[in-house]
């Protein structure tokens, strides 16, 4: 770690109550991000990751509620500041941008009064002010002719068009940290990838902190300094860009990996079985049942994150200390 | 009453997506001008939109336009038939005949649009509180709402009026009363399905304020059903004005208002049936073009636009 994180999550959990019981959505994740870092939040589908966006802003709704944790930011706990404060963190310091950027859009307003707003809910500017910088935020993005653009409503605009007003709209308070949640998942995959190069530069321009939410581990590897692995709420692993790719030391992490298409690569081998329901999970470790290395010792307590090495931690009770990436190999 | 799914004008209209701005411009009208444009093609909600421009401008220049003075007693010609003097004849007074037509249109549609204000002012800030806020707030109007439901409307509004006394302001009180549950509950309802939609979470993660998020996310999309109900409305609230003028509580003598004028005909009816036969078609031509127009409205703002059954 060489500069002080902009963003630091100790022990996150947000649970939902739902009449069949509680869904532990977010258990005890922990990480931070240092700013101009770019971390990869990498996992299936429905293992914590939007939530865990969603809990850092607070903006998780009942039956979901945030249980215990921190997330400091800018020397605040944002979990505990009071709502005025928040709105000011909202947007301001954080930005999301959602995955898809038709339904987060209103569909009634033009792309102009949606951008001027959320200028003028921030600072004391005129309308004509935030409107023309909405025009440079458009322009900035590569969007052609940002003053008609304005004009349009988003159903006019095409899929990358409105990812990329998404972005303006969150970049435009120059925020300290961005949350993209699968920001390209809507889009098709030329677009996907401008989008990507898009989000790099602004990053590289301005200098902010990127929580790359995604299930694509080839984005992950491209883009990413530092990835944290989620399952079941949980993150299992977590380290430097080249430590997971390189030496991946848990087992779901390998199976992740394995399962990655690649040019001239042997055969696929698919993670077997499904994910863990989040209602009353098991009280051993998530991946236990899929797991190929488990082992008896695994039927116990849930393993804890610990440090694996430099700059690499993993929770897996298979992974000794001394050699990583070693468990379970021959 | 298919209101809850008219989630802004034409977005859907148009499924037309632009790779560039410079495309755009074939579609680059937003929805209301397109909405417009699609109103303008129905023929009946056309005709509806002229009837009630032609009403309304009968009742703003109604001076102008009236051949006497509407309440001016003329006993020696009651019950006047048709002629030069008085072109549609006299009442039992002598009072002429088109002459109160003409300013009972003045009566009826401010009443009407009056009452609807009070309407919209009562029942869309409740809805939206109740829809918004859920829990307990949404429990206590929505109860409330439910207390009033559980009456028939005008009986309710016949019970106010006559406790409050006779006049058209008292009409207008008591149908604000009993009427601003409907919107109430559409406005709720749609609410709810808005405030589940992504773009506002969006919005609450840019920091917009509660009062932001509704004023400029949530109230933006409610808009068009509104419009909508609003100008059926108007043609049922005009009935309702004259039905509780025909019952003696609106409009009071010598006032001339449609609902009383058909009241005092009543006992002519055989004699001179003109003094029902105009106020009764002059009801029923406002309350049938404002249901057109609702309709043509209702056709027009919805989103999926042009594809008519």
């Amino acid at each position: 770690m060489s500069s002080a994180p902009v963003l630091k999550i100790k022990n996150l959990s947000t649970y939902f109550y739902t009449r069949l019981g509680v869904i532990k959505a977010v258990d005890r994740v922990s990480f931070e991000v240092e700013p101009g870092k770019l971390l990869g939040l990498v996992g299936e589908s429905g293992c914590g990751k939007s939530v865990t966006a969603l809990s850092i802003l607070r903006l998780i709704e009942p039956p979901g509620r945030i249980l215990s944790g921190e997330v400091w930011l800018n020397g605040h706990d944002l979990l505990k500041i009071p709502p005025g404060q928040l709105r000011q963190v909202r947007g301001r310091e954080i930005a999301l941008v959602f995955q898809d950027p038709l339904t987060s859009l209103n569909p009634v307003l033009t792309i102009g009064t949606q951008l001027a707003e959320t200028i003028v809910s921030h600072e004391e500017v005129s309308r004509a002010e935030a409107r023309r910088r909405a025009v440079e935020l458009l322009f900035r993005l590569g969007l052609p002719d940002p003053e008609r653009l304005m004009r349009l409503y988003p159903f006019q605009l095409s899929g990358g068009m409105r990812q990329r007003v998404m972005m303006a709209m969150a970049i435009s308070m120059r925020p300290k940290v961005l949350i993209a949640d699968e920001p390209t998942t809507a889009l098709d995959v030329t677009v996907q990838a401008q989008i990507l190069a898009e989000l790099k530069r602004l990053q590289e321009e301005m200098g902010m902190a990127i929580i790359l939410i995604t299930h694509d581990l080839g984005v992950v590897a491209a883009m990413a300094d530092e990835v944290a692995v989620m399952y079941a709420g949980s993150i299992v692993e977590r380290g430097s860009v080249v430590q997971i790719f390189d030496r991946p030391a848990h087992p779901y992490t390998r199976a992740l990996l394995r399962s990655v298409p690649r040019l001239g690569k042997e055969e696929l081998v698919p993670i077997g079985g499904q994910p863990p329901a989040l209602l009353n999970l098991p009280a051993h470790c998530a991946f236990l049942p899929r797991c190929p290395e488990a082992h008896t010792e695994c039927r116990g307590k849930k393993p804890e994150l610990r440090e694996i090495g430099p700059d690499h931690a993993a929770a897996c009770h298979r992974i000794s200390r001394s050699c990583p990436g070693e468990a379970g190999r021959r | 009453m298919g209101l809850s799914r008219n989630f802004g004008a034409g977005v859907a209209g148009y499924p037309a997506t632009v790779e560039s701005a410079g495309q755009a411009e074939t579609v680059s009208r937003g929805g209301s001008a397109a909405a417009l444009e699609r109103l303008l093609q129905d023929r009946l909600a056309l005709l509806g939109l002229i009837i009630i421009l032609a009403v309304m401008a009968v009742a703003v220049f109604a001076p102008y336009i009236a051949p006497n003075d509407p309440t001016k007693v003329d006993l020696q010609h009651r019950l006047a038939p048709p002629g030069t003097q008085y072109p549609l004849g006299t009442d039992h007074l002598g009072r002429c005949l088109l002459s109160r037509l003409i300013y009972g249109a003045r009566a009826s549609l401010s009443t009407a649009a009056l009452a609807l204000w009070a309407i919209m002012l009562i029942g869309i800030p409740l809805g939206t509180l109740a829809g918004y806020c859920g829990g307990w707030v949404d429990n206590l109007i929505m109860r409330f709402v439910d207390i009033l439901l559980a009456f028939p409307g005008l009986i309710l509004a016949l019970v106010i009026a006559g406790t409050l006394g006779p006049g058209l302001l008292n009409v207008m009180l008591a149908l604000s009363a009993v009427w601003w549950v409907g919107y109430a509950r559409v406005v709720r309802g749609m609410v709810l399905s808005v405030k589940e939609k992504e773009f506002i979470l969006a919005a609450r993660a840019c920091g917009t304020s509660e009062l932001g998020i509704i004023a400029r996310h949530i109230l933006p999309n409610v808009l068009s059903p509104m419009i909508v109900l609003a100008t059926l409305d108007m043609g049922k609230l005009i009935l309702a004005i004259s039905g509780l003028s025909f019952l003696g509580l609106g409009a009071q003598p010598p006032a001339p208002e449609w609902g009383a004028m058909l009241s005092d005909g009543r006992p002519y009816m055989q004699a001179a049936p003109q003094l029902m036969i105009y106020p009764g078609l002059a009801i029923m031509t406002v309350a049938l073009a404002f249901n057109l127009l609702g309709d043509g409205l209702r056709d027009a703002l919805d989103p999926r636009g042009n594809t008519r059954i």
